[in-house]
């Protein structure tokens, strides 16, 4: 290599270093969360306030949270947004950072009856902040119903054949057991299933097979499939209900008479952050009441914060059921812990290759 | 000559590339599929043949592999039925326009995966070009619902996919037919159907082979074209290793079924590999 | 062989039909868009004939050949072939088989199988195509190679194995397309004289495509030779050279002194020599082969002969001959042919009239 081929490579290294070291001066605030939770007009804000970069990736299900974490892709992330199924796992895995309450102002706004719960804390450490919550709610075509379905046993209904779908998630399982009753008397043993149960379940839900078109695996995909008049009923998030309002399609949404599990997502900042600092700035940010708001108008979901009420509109609090959250919050079985994930995987495994 | 100084440079830099981020990984995953995953969701490093048990025992994993293996054959067929007269057709008679219709074939392929997939599920769909279109013309009362989210939809997007694949090392090597031979076939007294199936086929066996091995391989490690047009019951074998990677953090069980892949397609390249060289003449 | 009378410049449809002729070619012309590649091209060729299209690379012999054989179509004329039109059938159906010049034999398939191609594509019995099949290789003294793949043997021996594998179809003409040119010059030779004796045994026409004058020479019952797509002059060897047609053909065919004369009251003028022709007044070409001229040792000129002096300005060995470049009085040069080597300096040269052949002067093609 002769001084003119050194000195050409000097210059792309001193290039390179530059560029990098310019990079490093607008910090940039890595995402892994739920669709809907980094909207720009909420994010935005943030961004000009704290000149900073805000770059979300999405998850596609809890299970995918947890691989990516576990494979050694946290550091890749400063926010994560678990929810309540895997929440204490991460916080016992030692993936996420505790928090210091005191920097938190709007943490004493937030539903007492979610921070109460014992989701997020491991040995008197809190992980993370409560953020939104909702149900998996039965979403419809209105205009392929005369009467509004009240029960999740339509999914089965012989006359919608290929004309259904279901989230390609552990939820579908919880809703299957849900369905033959395994709820009662107490409804954490849906996320404890015996063996048996759980046959019970994988037949179940091979008679669901043949209603189902096709199994969702994102948010966007659901909304096209309903769109397209792929399929007429699903179990989803309220999020598809917001999505397909805003383009006028006939959608209705309810919670059917046998309940539905629900889920807390939770904001955190994950062990391996160098923006920890940053990251819990914008976790302030994001449960104070005017951002919460913010959130829900883009997701319908409803927010951990109640007052957030206040930038809200009658009709929009009652729709979120912040008037009556008690009565709402006993259809809804907030995601657990599920001590057999693997069991529960290789059944849902098994549902899906069977023919 | 070149020093010995400079041979090692040049080799070494490739040499360490594939050592590292090829055979690095395959010997890691070949570890990963000795050990077992803890209730706990940890992952053991105890050695044992568990995994590979499991394969042979729980019979969704042998059944997806044989049924992905089905599809890559469908779609190797099904290929090879439409990359070879494309070939045939371009490399005989494209005359000056040959070309602009090699890179009209060739095109398709700078086109993302994905958009080629969202198009089939455009045309294929309930509200699709296509329906719309055998409805408008009498020709279906209702929606077809087997073209989209079925094992159709995955054979035809995979063909789609990969014939082009199967198309270039056709066409290379029918290209690479002295076009002599084909005049001495028709000398001889033999008809154009005869050249083909004596002359012209048998010398195109080397393309066929890598286009098939090609596709086969190629449609067999598929996991989008199941995800996003196969129906609830289309996955294959690679959504199994995703889905066990993933959702199911069973990294041993997953590097397990990857290995087993893995043999049989380098399996695979070594038997086609050999076909081909015994079909080579130069 | 029979001797046919050929007329290279006689329209097609008015050019007398010899019952001997097996092919006959009438009035080709052969276009590649707007780039003329044949002219009028009218050829008889005789049953067990062999009849050699000489001509240079891009004189349009490839295309004539590959005409008859039907790889190309003609612009116009025809081709017939025991009476019945034959440029109208597909190439697999004409009884026309063909030697390309590099071979062309099938890779993936053995010498046998090479040579056994034809009559399986015609479905003869198999008895039939294994005692055919060895005659041919025994014909082409290669039996021995039977099992081999071509590429497993020489030039010299796919040379014969692709003309085994078209004589075993007994066809009634066989083309061969410059089949000598990828040899080395000692092979070919060999072949040259192997070919003509093949060709005395089967008995069948052959039509030789070359650029060689000296192989054209040596093999062929007749010439036809082929200049940018017209034909030149269709003759034997010995005709064509000691009674060129044209000045081309007389310089194409060995070597020759052109002199260039006038000719006024049936003398012809060159310089400082005249001599008498039969010839109307007016430019005359002439074509002077090299061993007609002779050096005066001692003495005078024999009568009736023609004297010149002249300096040797070069030299050339060729064997059993040499050839020297004189320069004349004149200002011309001529080149001669003697048995042993010339002194430098001055000689006396002296040649009969009657060896200075007229010539006609070619036109200026393409």
């Amino acid at each position: 290599m002769n001084w003119r081929r050194k000195g050409q490579l000097g210059a792309i290294i001193a290039v390179v270093l530059f560029t990098a070291s310019c990079a490093k001066k607008t910090p940039t605030l890595n995402l892994l969360v739920w669709e809907g939770y980094a909207d720009p007009s909420y994010v935005k804000a943030f961004e000009d306030a704290h000149h900073c970069k805000v770059s979300a990736s999405y998850m596609g299900s809890s299970d995918e949270l947890m691989a990516k974490l576990r494979g050694g892709s946290a550091g890749n992330y400063d926010v994560i947004s678990p929810s309540s199924d895997v929440a204490t796992s991460v916080a016992n895995a030692a993936l996420a950072a505790p928090l210091d309450l005191a920097k938190f102002p709007a943490y004493k706004q937030l539903s007492a009856q979610l921070t109460a719960l014992p989701l997020v804390r491991v040995n008197g450490q809190v992980f993370g902040v409560p953020f939104m919550w909702g149900p998996d709610p039965l979403i419809y075509d209105t205009a392929a119903f005369s009467n509004p379905p009240d029960s999740w046993n339509v999914l089965w209904d012989p006359k919608y054949k290929g004309k259904i779908s279901v989230w390609d998630d552990l939820s579908t399982v919880y809703m299957a057991a849900q369905v033959l009753g395994f709820d009662k008397p107490d409804p954490a043993q849906l996320y404890n299933l015996t063996d048996e149960q759980l046959d019970a379940v994988k037949k179940k839900l091979l008679e669901l097979k043949p209603n189902i078109r096709k199994m969702w695996s994102t948010g966007g995909e659901l909304t096209n499939l309903f769109q397209n008049h792929e399929v007429i009923a699903a179990m989803g998030w309220p999020l598809m209900t917001n999505q397909l309002r805003k383009i006028n399609f006939p959608v209705g949404e309810t919670i059917p008479k046998e309940n539905t599990t629900g889920w807390i997502d939770h904001l955190m900042i994950t062990a391996a952050s160098d923006n920890k600092e940053l990251a819990a700035e914008f976790l302030e940010y994001m449960i104070e009441a005017k951002t919460q708001k913010q959130v829900t108008d883009v997701t319908g979901y409803t927010p951990a914060n109640p007052q957030a009420a206040q930038f809200m509109t009658p009709d929009q609090v009652r729709n979120l059921h912040l008037d009556d959250v008690d009565a709402y919050q006993k259809h809804i079985y907030f995601w657990q812990n599920v001590p057999r994930r693997a069991k529960y995987n290789e059944i849902w495994n098994e549902v899906k290759a069977a023919q | 000559m070149f020093s010995r100084a400079y041979k090692l440079a040049v080799t070494v830099p490739p040499l360490a590339w594939v050592a590292l981020f090829l055979l690095t990984p395959y010997l890691l995953m070949f570890c990963y599929s000795f050990w077992s995953i803890s209730p706990a969701q940890t992952i053991v490093h105890s050695w044992n043949v568990q995994n590979y048990r499991e394969l042979v025992t729980v019979s969704v994993y042998w059944q997806t592999l044989l049924r992905s293996m089905w599809i890559a054959a469908r779609v190797t067929l099904f290929s090879l039925l439409l990359g070879y007269p494309l070939a045939y057709f371009l490399s005989f008679y494209g005359g000056s326009r040959k070309d602009l219709l090699y890179q009209l074939v060739i095109i398709p392929l700078w086109v993302s995966y994905l958009v080629r997939a969202y198009a089939w599920k455009t045309i294929l769909g309930s509200d699709g070009v296509l329906n719309t279109l055998l409805q408008y013309v009498h020709l279906a009362k209702h929606p077809l619902e087997f073209l989209l989210y079925s094992p159709f939809a995955v054979v035809l997007t995979l063909t789609h996919i990969y014939t082009p694949f199967t198309f270039l090392p056709i066409y290379a090597s029918l290209e690479h037919i002295p076009r002599n031979l084909v005049e001495a076939s028709h000398d001889l007294g033999a008809t154009p159907a005869q050249t083909f199936w004596k002359v012209i086929f048998p010398l195109s066996i080397p393309g066929v082979l890598a286009g098939a091995t090609f596709a086969f391989v190629l449609s067999l490690g598929d996991f989008l074209a199941p995800l996003l047009l196969g129906g609830p019951s289309g996955i294959m074998i690679s959504n199994v290793v995703v889905s066990l990677f993933g959702a199911a953090y069973n990294w041993p069980l997953g590097a397990a079924i990857s290995f087993c892949m893995l043999v049989l397609v380098v399996a695979l390249l070594f038997v086609s590999e050999r076909l081909e060289k015994k079909w080579s003449f130069s | 062989m029979s001797s046919i009378t050929t007329s290279a410049t006689a329209s097609a449809l008015d050019s007398p039909r010899d019952p001997a002729s097996l092919l006959s070619i009438r009035s080709i012309a052969k276009s590649f868009g707007s780039h003329t590649v044949l002219r009028n091209i009218s050829l008889e060729i005789g049953q067990a004939e062999f009849l050699t299209v000489l001509g240079e690379s891009g004189s349009g012999k490839t295309t004539l050949l590959r005409i008859v054989a039907g790889f190309e179509n003609a612009t116009s004329g025809e081709v017939w072939m025991h009476g019945q039109r034959l440029d109208r059938q597909p190439p697999y159906k004409r009884r026309v088989n063909t030697v390309f010049q590099n071979y062309a034999l099938f890779p993936h398939l053995t010498v046998e199988e090479n040579v056994a191609y034809g009559l399986r594509v015609a479905k003869h019995p198999a008895d039939e195509i294994r005692t055919r099949v060895h005659e041919a290789l025994a014909k082409v003294k290669m039996t021995a190679h039977a099992k081999k793949k071509p590429a497993k043997i020489s030039g010299g021996q796919q040379q014969r194995v692709a003309l085994a594998r078209a004589l075993v179809n007994r066809p009634q003409l066989l083309l061969l397309d410059e089949p000598l040119s990828a040899l080395d010059a000692n092979l070919r030779r060999q072949m040259q004289v192997e070919l003509k004796s093949l060709q005395r045994e089967v008995g069948i026409a052959f039509v030789f495509v070359t650029h060689d004058q000296e192989e054209a020479m040596v093999m062929s019952d007749r010439i036809a030779l082929l200049r940018s797509g017209e034909l030149e002059q269709v003759a034997s060897p010995r005709e064509i050279y000691s009674r060129p047609a044209t000045a081309y053909a007389a310089q194409f065919i060995g070597h020759t002194n052109l002199l260039k004369a006038l000719v006024r009251g049936g003398i012809a003028q060159c310089g400082s020599l005249s001599w008498p022709v039969d010839l109307p007044d007016g430019s005359a070409f002439f074509s002077l082969r090299p061993e007609s001229l002779r050096v005066i040792i001692a003495g005078s000129p024999s009568p009736g002969s023609l004297p010149l002096q002249g300096r040797v300005v070069h030299q050339a060995f060729h064997g059993a001959t040499q050839l020297a470049r004189v320069e004349c009085s004149g200002g011309f040069e001529l080149t001669l042919r003697t048995a042993r080597e010339l002194n430098d300096g001055i000689i006396a040269l002296e040649f009969s009239p009657p060896d200075a052949i007229p010539v006609r002067e070619s036109p200026e093609r393409l």
